[in-house]
């Protein structure tokens, strides 16, 4: 068990059994995320650098989508960094860097909604003196095009953080982080299938409640 | 293609990421199927208001702040890198704090012990010389002075007996 991915007695353990040495030569010979974190765990900080150019905003984006709150996702992408930086010298490429990274992020960011942590950090999405409750006071000609846009926007994000953690995580990572259903189904600890049905309940939900801005967005 | 097989397909279906075979039996399907023809159009105007929402940009001391952070990282001891190695470390230490906890209690209830030996007893049972014995009190007297009564905390808490003995010495 790798120290930085145990979350409340999950993890996320990649670690290679018999054919490490020939995953570690595949990895470096394809220059891949792999590669750089491997050369992170022989102490070459220059590849965590490179890491987190490729990967902070996808990481960031992602825990905001979760948590929708930026401030928080912020802090939460921090901990999945140190998590990955602190993991290095037990890091084996026995799968895709990407599925251990968001399996990381997927738990931090399960953790924080189920125990409320960093609620300094949160303000509602439909806090009074959002961008909504500013615009309404500036004088752009655009501004009434502009309020159904962000109107229409927050009931989509209000939509989606209606949906149950696991539909929620696997949309996300399904629409935005591009990940196959193998990885999404090792982010979430559970089979293929069942990732597939999460998906179609989650895009059920999402047609029943978003139905209404349909019309005029297709 | 009946609609519950529908189910596992229509995502893959609209990622492009179906076979052939696969694809052309959903768009059969979808073709005798209102209703899942009605889910296609449904989830694919989904995925469009999806794309609108637009993703944000970091704050620019993101990483000044995570490398603050890195560098405040204490240095492993030898012992939690040899745990980590052996991949004990997540259970070991709730493990750990749960035995130097139980350890402290156990010296706790050891500390608190009194033991009442024979020898101790005895000692404590010796009669105050100065108590004069009259012939009405004597045989109350007597069971007082039986200290191992006096363990009990009942008797001890009977203070009417203390005043009877300090009369009894006078």
């Amino acid at each position: 068990v790798l120290p930085g991915e145990a979350v409340r007695g999950k993890s996320c353990n990649f670690r290679a059994g018999l054919g490490f040495n020939l995953m570690r030569m595949n990895a470096v010979a394809a220059g891949s995320d792999a590669e750089l974190m491997l050369r992170v765990k022989e102490g070459d900080e220059r590849s965590f650098a490179d890491l987190l150019a490729r990967y902070r905003d996808p990481v960031v984006n992602y825990l905001y989508r979760m948590v929708q709150n930026a401030g928080v996702a912020e802090e939460l992408a921090q901990d999945v960094f140190l998590r990955v930086y602190r993991a290095r010298e037990n890091y084996a490429p026995s799968a895709k860097f990407t599925t251990w990274l968001y399996c990381i992020a997927t738990n931090v960011a399960l953790n924080h909604l189920r125990d409320g942590r960093l609620a300094k950090y949160s303000t509602p999405i439909d806090d009074p003196e959002s961008d909504v409750g500013r615009e309404l006071r500036t004088t752009d000609p655009n501004v009434e095009e502009r309020l159904v846009a962000q109107s229409q926007g927050w009931e989509i994000r209000k939509a989606v953080m209606a949906l149950p953690e696991k539909q929620r995580v696997a949309v996300l990572l399904h629409k935005y982080q591009e990940l196959d259903y193998r990885q999404i189904a090792a982010a979430l600890k559970c089979s293929e299938s069942a990732v597939k049905s999460l998906l179609f309940r989650a895009y059920e939900s999402l047609r029943g409640q978003l139905s209404h801005l349909a019309g005029g967005r297709s | 293609m009946k609609c519950k097989e529908f189910e596992r397909y229509a995502l893959a279906y609209m990622d492009g990421t179906l076979a052939r075979a696969e694809s052309d039996r959903v768009e059969r399907h979808m073709a005798g199927c209102s209703s899942c023809a009605e889910r296609a159009r449904g989830f694919a105007g989904v995925s469009r208001m999806l794309d609108a929402w637009e993703p944000i940009r970091p704050s620019a001391s993101f990483n000044a702040r995570l490398q603050q952070r890195m560098l405040e990282q204490p240095a492993q001891s030898w012992w939690e890198r040899l745990a980590m190695h052996l991949g004990l470390l997540p259970v070991w230490r709730p493990a750990a704090a749960s035995a130097v906890l139980a350890v402290m209690l156990f010296a706790v209830l050891v500390a608190q012990y009194v033991p009442t030996s024979p020898e101790m007893i005895s000692q404590q049972g010796e009669a105050p010389q100065n108590i004069v014995v009259t012939p009405d009190t004597s045989d109350e007297l007597a069971l007082y002075q039986e200290m191992s009564v006096l363990e009990n905390w009942e008797m001890l808490s009977n203070f009417e007996v203390l005043q009877e003995l300090e009369t009894a010495s006078q």
